[in-house]
């Protein structure tokens, strides 16, 4: 195979060697060292066969006495192609040239690409680098990456480490931007203040700002509980309270039930009907008059009453008679699936409504019930991590409490 | 017993005591029939005769005669020959 490969790249000819003593003159070749392949018989004192470039001139010496003829009927490989372009100047030129502006453009750069970008716009970085006179198009040469890095941190505050390296004709920016920096709570309410938990929950982050901290990750508190206190200090000498400020961050626990049926309300064919024409030219429907629309009918249900399509001809145009039955909702018995998803869905309109904005929901899980009448009772049960601090003035002196 | 004989006996004695294989040493040809559509001859003498339908090559015992159709000799150097073609026999002419 690598033989095969290698032949056609370095090329070779297709030889017919004619005379008597064909079968002498191979194996005077043989004997030679000549490479001779594919040696077919093609009439009764003639074969054809292929032979390097080299092997053919090898040949020619070992023609001399023998009674036969050898000429070339094809030139095949890489080699042969491109000598046969040797004279075209004009090509030759143009590969010049081609090849002249590859290395004038390898010199530029080409692409730029922004890894990292969050909160910073890629279109920000790039101004950016514009302004440095980095663009498309801007010399290899002129690009500092070393120095890059650096200019790019000074000119985006939200940017706290850049760097730039140079692939070929790509220049790669990478970013880290800068982690957001908590807002504090607004300081200046000095009323001796604590923070107790507004629901019950489970501890999974404290933050304090002022005041102490009463609970740790990990416990789990109840509604009313004091999380971070106000009272710094309370003992016989002296009393020190402060405004407590500060974040506690707990997953929380909530159900949602709803029930519905036994029935439900479904759309029921009220008996009035309409017929109406329906022109559609190349998939557009042409305005006509129709139900949709009309505040005395709540719902239309469609149905193909007849018509004439030219779909299969050049001209796609559909002409169609529609008669609508109008629809009203209506109390209709209604089964268990159906029940369970109106349940459901209710149920989870309630979360949406109910759940605070801040809260991040971690999981979700939902059960229904068949209740004896009927009716079905789902409960959506959703955890949440949330902010269950609640500030709540410190009225009475106390002691502290560890 | 002639000098030739002792030879070829003296080459297959090293031959089995060094556990080199047959033809390596007695220069008897070795075919190797991939299919029916390639035959590998190794140790051959030279070519006899190349046709269209029958290949005959000079080997250490004797004529090796190739017959099929469309035979065509695919690699030929002097140690070995690959002969391609639909094959239908190969005999030793007496």
């Amino acid at each position: 195979m690598l033989t095969g490969i290698w032949n056609s790249v370095a090329g070779y000819v297709i030889i017919e060697i004619k005379g008597k003593g064909l079968e002498r003159f191979l194996n005077l070749a043989v004997q030679a060292g000549i490479e001779i392949w594919h040696v077919r018989r093609t009439g009764t004192a003639a074969i054809t066969a292929r032979v390097s470039v080299a092997g053919f001139y090898a040949l020619h010496a070992l023609l001399r006495g023998q009674n036969v003829r050898v000429r070339i009927l094809e030139k095949r490989g890489l080699i042969m192609r491109l000598s046969k372009l040797r004279f075209r100047k004009a090509l030759l030129y143009g590969w010049v040239v081609v090849l002249a502006l590859l290395v004038a453009a390898s010199r530029r750069i080409w692409f730029i690409e922004v890894d990292g970008c969050d909160t910073v716009q890629e279109a920000d970085v790039l101004a950016a680098l514009d302004e440095m006179e980095v663009r498309v198009g801007a010399w290899r040469t002129a690009v500092h990456t070393s120095e890059l890095g650096g200019a790019l941190m000074e000119s985006d505050p939200r940017i706290a480490w850049a760097g730039a390296k140079l692939f070929g004709v790509t220049l790669l920016v990478s970013l880290k931007e800068a982690e957001a920096i908590p807002e504090l709570p607004p300081a200046g309410n000095e009323t001796p203040a604590s923070i107790c938990a507004a629901k019950d929950g489970v501890i999974t982050g404290i933050t304090v700002y002022d005041g102490k901290a009463k609970v740790h990750v990990g416990d789990a508190v109840l509604a009313g509980q004091e999380l971070i206190t106000g009272v710094l200090r309370s003992d016989e000498e002296n009393t020190l309270l402060t405004h407590a400020r500060g974040e506690v961050i707990a997953t929380v626990l909530y159900s949602f039930e709803a029930t519905v049926g036994p029935t439900l309300l479904k759309p029921a064919e009220t008996g009035e009907t309409r017929t109406q024409t329906r022109i559609s030219l190349f998939g557009w429907e042409l305005p006509s008059k129709c139900f949709h629309g009309d505040e005395a009918w709540e719902t239309v249900r469609e149905e193909r009453a007849g018509g004439f399509l030219l779909n299969n001809c050049f001209l796609p145009l559909t002409v169609e008679q529609i008669r609508l039955y109008a629809l009203a909702e209506r109390e209709a018995a209604a089964t268990q699936e159906e029940l369970e998803k109106a349940a459901l869905q209710k149920a989870e309109r309630a979360a949406t409504e109910m759940l605070p904005k801040g809260a991040r929901i971690l999981s979700k899980k939902s059960e229904t019930v068949l209740l004896e009448n009927g009716a079905v009772r789902a409960t959506v049960f959703i955890t949440t991590e949330e902010n269950i601090g609640e500030t709540k003035e410190i009225k009475e002196p106390h002691g502290e409490q560890d | 017993m002639s000098n030739k004989k002792r030879k070829i006996r003296l080459g297959k004695r090293i031959a089995e005591a060094l556990d080199l294989p047959d033809e390596a040493v007695s220069g008897q040809p070795k075919l190797t029939l991939h299919g029916r559509g390639i035959l590998l001859i190794e140790n051959h003498k030279g070519i006899f005769e190349c046709g269209e339908c029958v290949v005959r090559l000079h080997t250490a015992c004797g004529i090796l005669r190739i017959t099929g159709s469309a035979l065509t000799l695919l690699e030929l150097s002097a140690e070995r020959l690959y002969v391609a073609g639909a094959l239908c026999s190969m005999e030793y002419e007496s």
